[in-house]
């Protein structure tokens, strides 16, 4: 287990510590352990560990101040796990600087698909301009998307909100970010345009739009394509 | 008989509420004397030099040696408090440091000279209002007062000893007091420590024993001293048998009134009633009837000083105002149950009983009934007093008498032009009917002046022989008589009716104000009142008026934002603050603190001050009694307003309180249950895969896991639903509203329970069309859930859920219907209730799910109901309303 992804797990609760690294081990990762944040920053800066899960719920210096402190030296992949249901937590952790959430409680082979993408983003620092999703194919050089092999005619719009959660494939977007880029920094509170845009481009890319496989919701924070 | 033996519950409750006040209060202890030199300042020392030595916090307030040895030797074994420098005129004058002593609050203060006037500027004018306030912060005192010095004693000693007496303590001091001792010394040897100059020294010496000791004044003042106690010993007995009903407590239910004018000798009608009330253990009042007549500076401050003196006595103080003297207090006595009345000897001429209808004590005893009336004879400068009241009435303008003079001259002409038509004697007619209309214009000095200017025209040019005052004929004596007779006594008729106009209008005004002002507090929201209240006061007043109420900081803030700003300086705040926690009037126009420029008046509820009444007076005349007594009866009627709604507020908090005491109790009982259910099938599950015989077999292990999973899932929803009716109970739940598309939310909350819902076909009714809406992703997803799920759990397995959305109007509706047993009638509100539950609802279910639907629907202005399905089961709808959708940018295609 030479190359084995090291990964490295701050959480207090033993539980939740014991579950990771059953799961993470099982999945063939090396599996750090902190239960406190001064630890896991230490630990952090020691063995430069691959990914970083993070409890945002820790005592004494909370997970917030941890991703921070963490931030400010380290670009290493951050996966936050919270109880936390309010949206707006969750968007305040994504621009801190978190790479994607997962609220608790959560089934482990989402957290496994989670940090593939992280381990994916984190390998690719340069984007491949062809990304692949299922039967979609999108050439972020070319501006044309194909499904199935035939070419979709998008709107200059549509396609730049395609291409921005594109760039981030398997990762949330967070809504702002995505009105931001597509429609400037006066739209942000128009989370409409991304409904009826979410809608269109779903109509001539899901084979199902009402249920839509690759491009999903994730109510109140933002979009996310779902990774092939 | 058992009546008079019954204790007076009246008294009784003084008694109770006495008791009371002194555990909070701080003890008096008076030590007294006849006169200076006795030794009470040494007597007061050495008892307190005594505490100090059982342990006790003792200090020295303030203690003057007089360069006695003996005493200055006492003064070095106790602490003295530092005194406090106070500039006055240059020179430095030192005064007890009052707010010193409250901060350092000992046990016991030291106070010598309790008749004190403190220096200009100080927070009281007299050191016995520091020693009131260091007894109501719990500090005992113990201090030292000469008997001259007594209110009600004044007069005797001055008449003793003919030095007058400038400083006085009331005599509710002493009845305040918890001891009284008499520092008693023989005249004879007070007399000899005066010669060995023990008492004072020099010149000072030899003045004092001109005025006061000399033997035979000693003596009296002795008897007077001594009197004083024995009075208090009397009444602490009396007190005592009044509480335990012995037999001997008084049997009367006497209450003595006097009636008090802005004259100076009213003090000792005052005095007097005092001592009556006192001998009679009867409660008193003083009042003031007001005959509306203008009064002067001099007189309206000695009015306030003779009422001041009654209240300090312990008079309950009241002000009316009436033309009819006689009405006004037999009417008081009648509505107050008085049953004895203190008058000064009247002095009305026949003339102005015949115009009052009686002379007053006439009227008084021929209308009293059960009252009995004291008469008390005043010394002689009254009469002078009352002719000098007289003179300040008949003052009018000079361009009255202007008027005046040019209306008989005018009339005068008339007649010259009448006379020879219909003889002189019928001038006197038009004299007659002018003088009536001066009347009606007039004050009362113009009219009697044109009264006797007219009748001299009248006989000057009219009457024969012409141009002489001579009258020839008695007819015509008895003519002009006659006439002089009727226009004095119309014009002083008109004038009563006039005046009595004037004090029934102004008393209309002020019924009319404060009838504004409790309406406007009954009524409407509170900065409204105070506004409205300010507004009202300010204008009737005629300064600016603001009512402050403490914050959370305790600071003071101005509730009125009136048309001026009313902003307190630094030392207003300091006046402000004292009246605040003393629950007394302060400020200008008072004794307490009255160098301030604004006078505050404490909004009283039963528990304290509220907040303050504040007016801005300064530069205008003082506060009339009238305006003052509106004052208080705005800020009463505000404080019981406040102390209402601080009561309402509470009881609203308890009934909260009490509800989410039950709230608990209930989450207790059904938690326990719902939690229990799916931690049974968890721990059963995870049991049952430690088999090995489990573990080899995979369709059962799948089963069991997929159970495991469920059980989880189950828990996990009923915790959401119980954090957020935590959360609605603390109204911390705030919906983020946000764009969102009902077709999709429908399906992302099916999707997340397709578990839970797989005994049950879904039908889902999604039209492609939906308008977007503007909701909490989450509320509707947690209130979508939850009707679904109770849906599963009512309608039995097999059968179909419909899941539908729907534009109605101008609102969109999703619904959830089953074909389950549906819900009767009656019940159909009811269901939304906190921890209702149908009867005969499955096990399980804490009867909150429907309460937080709706809660959750409220919280973003939608609504949830229940209704019959189109096959008989039940139908939820959550409905809310929609917003036009602003559309996105159009782009070239």
């Amino acid at each position: 287990m030479k190359n084995a992804k090291r990964i490295l797990v701050i959480d207090d609760e033993q539980a939740i510590r014991r579950l990771l690294k059953a799961s993470l081990d099982a999945a063939g990762y090396q599996v750090l352990e902190a239960s406190n944040g001064e630890d896991g920053l230490r630990l952090a800066a020691t063995t430069a560990p691959e990914m970083v899960v993070l409890d945002l719920g820790l005592p004494g210096l909370g997970g917030l101040a941890v991703l921070k402190r963490l931030r400010e030296w380290s670009r290493v992949p951050v996966l936050i796990l919270t109880v936390q249901d309010s949206e707006a937590d969750k968007v305040a952790l994504l621009d801190a600087g978190a790479d994607d959430y997962l609220t608790k409680p959560f089934g482990v082979p989402e957290l496994l698909a989670r940090l593939r993408v992280l381990e994916r983003h984190r390998l690719d620092v340069q984007p491949d301009p062809l990304v692949k999703i299922g039967p979609l194919e999108i050439d972020l050089a070319g501006h044309v998307v194909r499904k199935l092999g035939a070419e979709v005619k998008l709107t200059a719009t549509e396609w730049e909100f395609l291409q921005v959660l594109a760039l981030h494939a398997g990762k949330v977007v967070v809504q702002r970010e995505l009105l931001k880029q597509v429609w400037g920094p006066n739209a942000v509170e128009h989370s409409h345009y991304l409904r009826i845009y979410a809608a269109n481009l779903r109509k001539k890319l899901e084979d199902d739009p009402a249920e839509p496989q690759w491009i999903i919701t994730e109510p109140g924070v933002g979009y996310r394509l779902k990774a092939g | 008989m058992a009546e008079i033996k019954r204790p007076d519950p009246d008294a009784l409750l003084a008694n109770l509420k006495q008791e009371e006040a002194r555990l909070n209060k701080g003890r008096l202890r008076v030590f007294m004397g006849m006169c200076a030199g006795v030794g009470k300042t040494y007597a007061m020392l050495e008892a307190g030099a005594k505490t100090r030595w059982e342990g006790m916090d003792a200090v020295i307030g303030v203690v003057e040696t007089h360069g006695r040895f003996d005493t200055a030797a006492l003064v070095d074994s106790l602490p003295t408090f530092p005194r406090k420098k106070v500039e006055h005129r240059g020179a430095e004058i030192t005064e007890m440091d009052l707010e010193g002593l409250l901060a350092r609050k000992p046990r016991l203060v030291l106070v010598d000279e309790l008749a004190h006037t403190n220096a200009p500027g100080s927070r009281h004018p007299k050191r016995w209002q520091d020693v009131l306030e260091l007894l109501d912060a719990g500090i005992d005192v113990y201090t030292t007062v000469n008997v001259q010095h007594l209110e009600s004693r004044k007069e005797a000693v001055e008449a003793i000893t003919g030095v007058p007496v400038r400083e006085t303590v009331p005599d509710s001091m002493l009845e305040r007091a918890d001891q009284v001792e008499v520092i008693d010394i023989a005249p004879a040897l007070l007399l000899e420590r005066l010669a060995e100059g023990k008492v004072y020294q020099g010149d000072k010496a030899v003045r004092a024993a001109e005025n006061f000791f000399k033997p035979d004044t000693l003596t009296a003042l002795r008897e007077i001293a001594l009197r004083v106690t024995a009075e208090r010993v009397d009444r602490d007995l009396r007190a005592f048998s009044a509480g335990k009903g012995t037999k001997g407590a008084w049997n009367t239910n006497d209450r003595v009134m006097v009636a008090v004018s802005p004259s100076p000798n009213s003090e000792r009608l005052v005095r007097t009633a005092r001592r009556l009330a006192a001998s009679l253990q009867a409660p008193w009042l003083a009042v003031h009837v007001s005959d509306g007549a203008e009064q002067s500076p001099k007189d309206r401050e000695q009015l306030r000083k003779n009422l001041a003196l009654a209240e300090s006595l312990g008079a309950e103080v009241l002000t009316t105002a009436d033309t009819d003297l006689a009405e006004a207090l037999l009417r008081l006595a009648a509505s107050r149950d008085v049953s004895q009345l203190v008058l000064g000897r009247p002095r009305t001429g026949w003339l102005g009983s015949l115009l009052s209808g009686g002379s007053l004590l006439g009227r008084l005893t021929r209308e009293a009934g059960d009252l009995d009336i004291h008469l008390v004879r005043l010394p002689r400068r009254q009469a002078r007093r009352l002719r000098g009241m007289r003179r300040v009435r008949l003052l009018a303008s000079p361009a009255q008498y202007w008027y005046t003079l040019w209306l008989v001259a005018g009339m005068g002409f008339a007649g010259m032009v009448a006379s020879p038509l219909m003889g002189y004697r019928a001038v006197g007619f038009l004299f007659l009917c002018g003088l009536l209309a001066l009347s009606l214009f007039n004050s009362l000095g113009p009219v009697l002046f044109g009264a006797a200017l007219s009748a001299l025209v009248w006989d000057y040019f009219f009457i024969p022989p012409k141009y002489t005052f001579i009258i020839s004929t008695s007819e015509d004596a008895l003519m002009i008589v006659a006439y002089f007779l009727a226009a004095v006594i119309t014009g002083l008729l008109t004038h009563r009716v006039r005046n009595n106009q004037k004090i029934l209008a102004e008393r209309e005004r002020r019924t009319d104000v404060l009838y504004r002002l409790v309406a406007a507090i009954a009524t409407g929201e509170r900065g409204d009142t105070f506004r409205a209240v300010s507004s009202l006061l300010g204008g009737a007043l005629k300064r600016p008026v603001a009512v402050f109420l403490p914050g959370p900081d305790g600071a003071l803030l101005n509730q009125s934002h009136g048309p001026e700003p009313f902003i307190l300086t630094t030392k207003e705040e300091a006046v402000a603050g004292w009246a605040l926690s003393t629950g007394k009037a302060a400020g200008w126009s008072t004794s307490n603190l009255p160098t301030s420029d604004a006078y505050f008046t404490p909004l009283d509820g039963r528990h304290g001050a509220e907040g303050l009444l504040a007016l801005r007076g300064a530069g205008g005349p003082p506060l009339s009694l009238e305006d003052e007594a509106l004052l208080k009866a705005a800020a009463q009627q505000l404080g019981l307003g406040l102390e209402h709604e601080r009561l309402r507020l509470a009881s609203r908090e308890a009934e909260k309180l009490r509800q989410s005491e039950q709230l608990h109790q209930a989450l207790l009982n059904s938690v326990s249950h719902e939690l229990r259910t799916p931690l049974t099938a968890l721990l059963g599950t995870a049991a049952a895969l430690q088999d090995d015989a489990t573990i080899s077999e995979p369709q059962r292990r799948g089963a069991l896991l997929k159970e495991l999973h469920s059980a989880g899932g189950r828990l996990n929803r009923v915790i959401e639903n119980l954090l957020d009716m935590a959360r609605l109970n603390s109204g911390v739940l705030e919906p983020q509203l946000d764009w969102h598309d009902p077709a999709e939310l429908v399906r992302l909350t099916l999707q997340r329970l397709a578990e839970p819902l797989s005994s049950h076909p879904l039908v889902l009714e999604l039209p492609s069309d939906l308008p977007l809406f503007r909701v909490d992703f989450r509320f509707m997803e947690h209130a979508l859930s939850n009707l679904v799920l109770n849906a599963a759990a009512y309608a039995p397995a097999g059968t179909p859920i419909t899941v539908a959305a729907r534009r109605v109007g101008e609102r969109l509706e999703i619904s959830v219907s089953d074909q389950g047993p549906g819900i009767p009638l009656e019940a159909r509100e009811r269901v939304f209730e906190k921890f209702y539950r149908l009867p005969g609802s499955p096990a399980g279910g804490t009867g909150l799910g429907l309460h937080i639907t709706r809660s959750l629907l409220k919280a973003q202005g939608g609504t949830a109901v229940v209704r019959e399905a189109a096959g008989g089961g039940a139908e939820f709808a959550l409905s809310l309303p929609l917003e036009a959708v602003p559309p996105p940018p159009t782009e070239p295609a």
